[in-house]
């Protein structure tokens, strides 16, 4: 039953051999690079060891994205019993099992920096490191869409980081990625809101020039938008709400110049958008109003030359602050600031747009405000030398001995007082330090600083004056209040 | 022609056992059942259908590659020894047909069966893929709600990337049944179906026997070359494990035809290779 020689045979063998192992070292590479970039970081390795034994076979047995979406099931669970410690861990096991899962990282992200809650619902702050070492890590995963640069970017932005200049150069990045149609892969223009708020952003950090640029570009893609869901769903009549959110936006951009700096041009160019938008049929009452008294007031200037510099007109803040502690780890801040008195909103050239001032003054004299309220004062109580880390690599477990807190107060008739009662978490605020630092500020530049209050002392709080706490220096271009105070351990407890 | 005959055979064997058409419907039965699943995560910013599609996609392939599996194994262990135990293959072998035409015309038609299986579980997986993204929206995300933004974002309804998918473990289960065939010239069917698992563990494996050899591992470096070469030797059956990359299609593909093309080519070359020390240890069996 023999046929005949093997050596030829065997040379054929080695011949497949050589080419088995050609064709898998040309595969590695590609594969590599259609892999997670990053590899997940801070105890992913050890977590899957606690996992149950079927998790475990199951994963390697090319089911990891169901265990991985059974897991984020389960962490809904945890979430909805406000354990939200329980759900990190579960995040860090689903991005190793399952590194493109976006909404994973966003998710992840938030509770990281927003859900960890103390006794008073503030958030604790130890984790925003964390959170943002996670987008991070998102971000090194999935470099080719908007999604996690958007997110870092309204992390930086919105109520955690509060770093205006960092949410941009995030955002900037998402406006330069599409998005995808999470079915079949096909590359989609992201959601048109992504260019607003970048322009919405150039407005905060005070680039102007850089913010109208951006709202055209917006208003281009919001066009794009309309069109393309015309044909899709092959009718006229689409919602264009997005639209006049850009136009109206532009427009109060471009008022704003004029009547915080006095450019004139500007107010051209905004009156042309509103009286654009005044003149639609479906225009309300108060916008057409609104305009009309801008109209008037931009010819009257342009005839005298008298452009209005309402932020550049001094406004003493005549900041005062105190602090005292009430009970070991609960203090009471108060303090006044003179934001904003209804009188200086008499001869404000915004008022002919929004007639604030008139309204208040027909109003009965009980019911009549002698301050617009709406600013609200930060304070930041943390360790002496506590600076917050930048971590290169993801991890959920943060040094517990650290103490850093932050809130607002809100400005009400020019006062403002709080209760802080930090002794009800000590897990949250250990006060291991021998000195702390209490810093009580109030940035223009911020949600904490109403659009109309900025009418008066401008974007970047140019108006703004004070004997003792002015700060020009933290933030070149800016006017801050700060006021630091620095207590030891026996002030604390 | 005689490969051929000896194919068709195969295939009609293997399609009238009963215990691959229960695999394969209860395979089936549990995609057209994982349509009803639904992930709603109140507070995940992605909650929706999109998700939901994904989790399908997921379960469907996995499922998919445990069925191919299953019926790789259980169909392989007996190709040969089936033969020898029935006593068929004195006739067969009395033709005369020659040794190597007879193990080539018994992969082919486990190949063709494992072809014909995987198909039919792919066309379901991808009508049920289908079905579930008709209609589908992916929703905006909460804390984007309040911004106004221009219609939902539709879903796509086919994917390519499944049929990739599909492709992909078609793959690697003809490798993993050539190894299968190679044991079963001289194994009893028992001891290759544990062999077959071992050898498809090791190399689902891959990465991690790569990570040992590399020159960042702490190993000492005979430790280092034996995973080297059990790197080398064993099929590299992660190559085909893409499914995350295709389950994520926001994920940057450079050229997924590409990469298919050469894991084909690893595919066949593997094949060949095992189907040739088959034909070499069956020609000096005592038959």
């Amino acid at each position: 039953m023999y046929e005949g020689s093997s050596k030829p045979l065997w040379l054929l063998v080695v011949a497949l051999l050589i080419a088995v192992a050609c064709t898998q070292y040309v595969a590695d590479p590609i594969q590599y690079r259609l892999q997670a970039k990053a590899k997940p970081t801070g105890g992913g390795g050890e977590l899957m060891v606690q996992l149950p034994g079927q998790f475990i076979v199951a994963s390697f047995a090319g089911f990891k994205e169901v265990i991985a979406g059974a897991l984020w099931v389960r962490a809904d669970t945890f979430f909805h019993a406000g354990q939200y410690e329980a759900i990190i861990p579960i995040v860090r096991l689903v991005t190793w099992l399952d590194p493109h899962n976006v909404d994973v990282y966003s998710t992840g992200a938030w509770h990281l920096d927003y859900n960890f809650v103390d006794t008073n619902q503030m958030s604790d702050k130890r984790y925003i490191p964390a959170a943002v070492a996670l987008l991070r890590e998102g971000i090194r995963n999935n470099p080719d869409i908007w999604d996690l640069y958007f997110e870092l970017g309204w992390t930086h932005y919105n109520k955690k980081i509060l770093d205006y200049e960092k949410a941009v150069e995030y955002i900037e990045k998402a406006c330069t990625k599409d998005g995808v149609d999470p079915n079949t892969g096909q590359r989609v223009p992201r959601p048109e809101y992504v260019d607003r708020m970048l322009a919405h952003m150039y407005e905060k950090v005070g680039r102007f020039d850089d913010a109208i640029k951006q709202w055209h570009k917006a208003r281009k893609r919001v066009e794009e938008a309309i069109a393309r869901e015309r044909k899709r769903k092959k009718t006229k009549f689409i919602d264009t709400t997005s639209l006049d959110v850009c136009d109206r936006n532009l427009g109060l951009l471009y008022l704003r110049m004029a009547w915080r700096y006095g450019d004139m041009e500007a107010y051209r160019k905004g009156l042309e958008i509103y009286k654009r938008l005044a003149s639609r049929k479906d225009a309300p009452a108060q916008l057409v109003e609104a305009t009309k008294g801008a109209e008037v007031d931009y010819a009257r200037r342009f005839a005298t030359n008298n452009p209005p510099r309402d932020a550049l007109k001094p406004l003493d803040a005549n900041f005062e602050v105190t602090w005292k502690k009430v009970a070991p780890k609960v203090f009471i801040i108060k303090g006044k600031v003179n934001l904003v008195p209804a009188s200086e909103y008499k001869d404000l050239a915004s008022e002919c747009f929004t007639h604030w001032y008139r309204d208040n003054q027909k109003a009965p004299p009980d019911q009549r405000k002698l301050w617009r309220d709406g600013c609200r004062i930060r304070w930041i109580l943390r360790d002496y030398d506590y600076k917050m880390p930048d971590l290169k690599t993801f991890s959920y477990k943060i040094d517990k001995t650290k103490t850093i807190a932050w809130d607002s107060v809100y400005v009400s008739g020019g006062t403002f007082s709080d209760r802080i009662d930090l002794s009800q978490d000590p897990d949250f605020y250990p006060f291991k330090a021998e000195k702390y630092k209490l810093t009580i500020l109030f940035v223009p530049q911020q949600a904490e600083c109403p659009d109309y209050v900025q009418d008066r002392i401008g974007w970047k709080g140019e108006a703004l004056r004070d004997k003792r706490y002015l700060d020009t220096r933290t933030q070149p271009g800016f006017h801050l209040l700060r006021k630091e105070m620095v207590l030891t351990k026996k002030d604390v407890l | 022609m005689i490969i051929w005959s000896i194919a068709k055979t195969t295939v009609g064997d293997a399609l009238r056992k009963k215990v691959l058409q229960i695999f394969l419907v209860v395979a089936i039965g549990l995609i057209i059942i994982s349509l009803s699943f639904s992930q709603t995560l109140s507070f995940s910013s992605r909650a929706g259908s999109s998700t939901d599609i994904m989790l399908v996609k997921s379960f469907g392939l996995g499922l998919m590659a445990v069925a191919a599996w299953l019926i790789s194994l259980v169909m392989g262990v007996s190709l040969i020894p089936q033969e020898i135990e029935r006593r068929t293959i004195y006739t067969i072998l009395a033709k005369p047909v020659k040794r190597y035409e007879f193990i080539v015309g018994k992969y082919l038609g486990a190949v063709l069966t494992l072809a014909i299986n995987v198909a039919i579980m792919g066309i379901v997986f991808i009508a049920v893929c289908v079905f579930k993204a008709m209609g589908a929206e992916q929703p905006p995300t909460p804390e984007e709600s309040g911004l106004a933004i221009v219609g939902m974002q539709q879903v796509g309804l086919f994917d390519w990337n499944m049929v990739w998918g599909v492709i992909m473990i078609f793959l690697q289960f003809t490798v993993l049944t050539s190894v299968i065939l190679f044991f079963s010239v001289f194994l009893t069917p028992t001891v290759n179906f544990f062999m077959g698992l071992g050898i498809y563990i090791v190399g689902v494996m891959a990465p991690l026997t790569e990570t040992l050899s590399s020159k960042e591992s702490q190993l000492h470096p005979v430790l280092k070359a034996f995973y080297r070469v059990i790197h080398t030797i064993v099929p590299n059956f992660d190559k085909f494990n893409v499914t995350n990359t295709l389950l994520h299609p926001e994920t940057h593909i450079e050229s997924m035809a590409r990469y298919t093309g050469i894991v084909t080519l690893y595919a066949l070359f593997y094949s060949l290779l095992m189907m040739l020390l088959a034909i070499i240890v069956f020609r000096k069996k005592e038959v």
